[in-house]
């Protein structure tokens, strides 16, 4: 689902998997999502994401700052798109409080086609149980 | 009295002016996280309309070349090619098939920039044929019925080479790309401040972008994370858009041949063959040549100040293009015979030659919403072998380019022989005209 710049996930289970992925024209796009997980930086990098070699397992009390960004150097058909999501060790997307009471997923999905609009930049906070 | 009452007017508009920003940037307890978050990083209006997205092409395309002798260097003639180049495919169409093939090999490790195609048309006797046998439809059926699938082929072979040099697509400059914005968001104390942030989060009850602040912690913890964020935005945003302005000014070069084979009542055989390169002065290999300690290597440690050298370099960078292209054609000299239908005539061999400049300059933001832009090509055709002169057309058009979906062209075009100019008996034509393109029908749920 499209999501906005911001939010933020919890309670995330310790051996939830964070995955992510990018899809559209390669040589069109870049895509990257800067981790900071407990204070400590790294970066998942496009070839990662466009072959969805991302798997990073959560550890109890985890606390994570997702950047996203999706940067696109000129105009497709068909937007670009990259998504990042929270799994369990059976593949299933991990549930995580809703604002407004009950559960949703923990994932979200942004996507470009205009040169115009780019880049786009977004922050997801997610937190351990 | 009336001075003090001017002096209180001044201090009082003075005291709005520089509260009513602070006050946009302040989060309150009835904020959403998500209203607090946009305070410092808004979306812009342009951004919100354009979630409902629609698919009409966003940058000026200028003149439209099927119904004009003009033409424009600001196209980026190689972006509908590359697509199609990555594997091989068999496309089924009604009028035939084709099968194109990408060599996956490499010469000298590097891998081949050639395309290979070949299209096999539904066969059909010629227009002059069909003409000269109207009145005997059997013998024109009769004929039809002889021909093949292989009666009419077209092999082509196209060189759409990208490299560090040469090439608007983004993958040989990626390592570059990638360490820069690296060293932009998470050098420095960077991870030590995103972890304060998401602390600052974990103390409040806060579970989404929905979520009401309600306490001055929860608003404190939002609007730290918010400042933090935006100034890795302002620069991440700074940096994108140079590069891609000088990414988008790096030259191309493409080259394709096309060799077309017909039975003989299908027509004469064919060879076309086409070589453009386009060059934009400044672009990002210029940016490397001249500021060394931002390469791949080295951008990540010095990337704050190869983000100032880059803006500067971008900002003066000039946005006009210039494209050379020759194209060339050749037709088969061929004979028909069809002594049972009493037809025989003769194809002389015929050869074209074009040669063409063209150049093109926006003005203002290329990839803007509206805008201007100018473009002005000198074309030579050579006709040598034909019974027709050789001429010369030139054109300057300028396109006023209101949206995305409607631009207005306004421009003169000049011609060594009138017959060259449309509805006029001038050497030099005047153009004026609208151009609106549709929407996609599919993105308006009107598609299959």
């Amino acid at each position: 689902m499209g999501c906005a710049g911001f939010d933020i996930w919890r309670p995330i289970p310790a051996g939830s998997i964070l995955k992510a992925k990018a899809t559209g024209e390669d040589t069109a796009y870049n895509a990257s999502i800067a981790v900071f997980r407990n204070g400590t930086a790294s970066v998942i990098r496009h070839e990662q994401l466009t072959t969805g070699d991302v798997s990073v397992t959560s550890a109890q009390g985890d606390r994570f700052v997702l950047d996203p960004a999706l940067i696109l150097f000129r105009d497709v058909d068909q937007p670009v798109t990259i998504e990042m999501w929270f799994e369990d060790e059976q593949g299933n997307d991990v549930m995580i409080s809703a604002p407004s009471g009950g559960q949703r997923p923990a994932r979200c999905d942004w996507s470009l086609a205009r040169v115009r609009l780019s880049p786009m930049l977004a922050e997801i906070v997610a937190l351990g149980a | 009295m009336r001075a003090l009452k001017i002096l209180l007017s001044a201090v009082l508009f003075a005291t709005l002016l520089i509260a009513f920003p602070a006050a946009a940037q302040k989060c309150t307890t009835t904020d959403t996280v998500l209203q607090c978050w946009e305070r410092f990083n808004p979306a812009t209006p342009e951004e919100a309309a354009d979630r409902v997205e629609d698919t009409v092409a966003a940058a000026n395309t200028g003149v439209p070349t099927l119904t004009s002798p003009a033409g424009s260097a600001l196209k980026d003639l190689l972006t509908l090619l590359s697509g199609s180049l990555e594997s091989s495919s068999f496309d089924d169409t009604a009028q035939g098939f084709s099968f194109q093939w990408n060599p996956k090999g490499k010469i000298l490790g590097k891998s081949l920039p050639v395309h290979f195609e070949a299209t096999f048309r539904d066969a059909a006797p010629s227009a002059r044929l069909t003409e000269l046998l109207a009145t005997n439809a059997d013998a024109l059926k009769a004929l039809d019925s002889s021909l093949q699938p292989t009666d009419d082929i077209a092999l082509s072979a196209t060189v759409d080479h990208k490299n560090k040099y040469l090439g608007r697509s983004i993958a040989p400059h990626r390592t570059l790309f990638q360490n820069w914005l690296d060293g932009l968001t998470t050098s420095g104390d960077r991870a030590a401040r995103a972890d304060a942030f998401a602390k600052a989060i974990e103390a409040t009850t806060l579970n989404g972008g929905g979520a009401t602040l309600t306490t001055p912690q929860a608003v404190a913890a939002m609007e730290g994370g918010a400042r933090l964020f935006r100034t890795s935005r302002v620069n991440v945003t700074d940096f994108t858009e140079a590069f891609t302005k000088l990414l988008n000014n790096q030259a191309q070069f493409y080259a394709s041949a096309t060799y077309d084979a017909r039975r003989n009542i299908v027509g004469p055989n064919q060879w076309a063959g086409t070589v453009t390169f386009e060059w934009g002065a400044s672009n990002l290999s210029s940016f490397q040549r001249k500021n060394a300690d931002c390469r791949e290597d080295t951008v990540a440690d010095n990337a704050a100040k190869c983000l100032d050298a880059l803006k500067t370099f971008a900002a003066d960078a000039a946005t006009d293009r210039l494209s050379v292209a020759v194209d060339f054609n050749r037709t088969n000299r061929r004979w028909i015979d069809l002594p049972d239908q009493n037809v025989e005539y003769g194809i002389p061999r015929a050869r074209t030659v074009v040669g063409s400049l063209t150049y093109g300059r926006p003005f203002g933001n290329p990839t803007a919403a509206s805008g201007t832009r100018l473009d002005v090509k000198l074309e030579y055709e050579d006709n040598s072998d034909k019974d027709i002169d050789n001429r010369l057309i030139g054109s300057a058009i300028l396109t006023y380019k209101i949206n995305d979906g409607f631009s207005v062209p306004l421009g003169f075009v000049f011609a060594n022989h009138e017959k060259d100019l449309p509805d006029s008996d001038r050497q030099v034509s005047a153009h004026f005209g609208l151009v609106y393109k549709l929407p996609d029908l599919n993105v308006l749920g009107l598609g299959n």
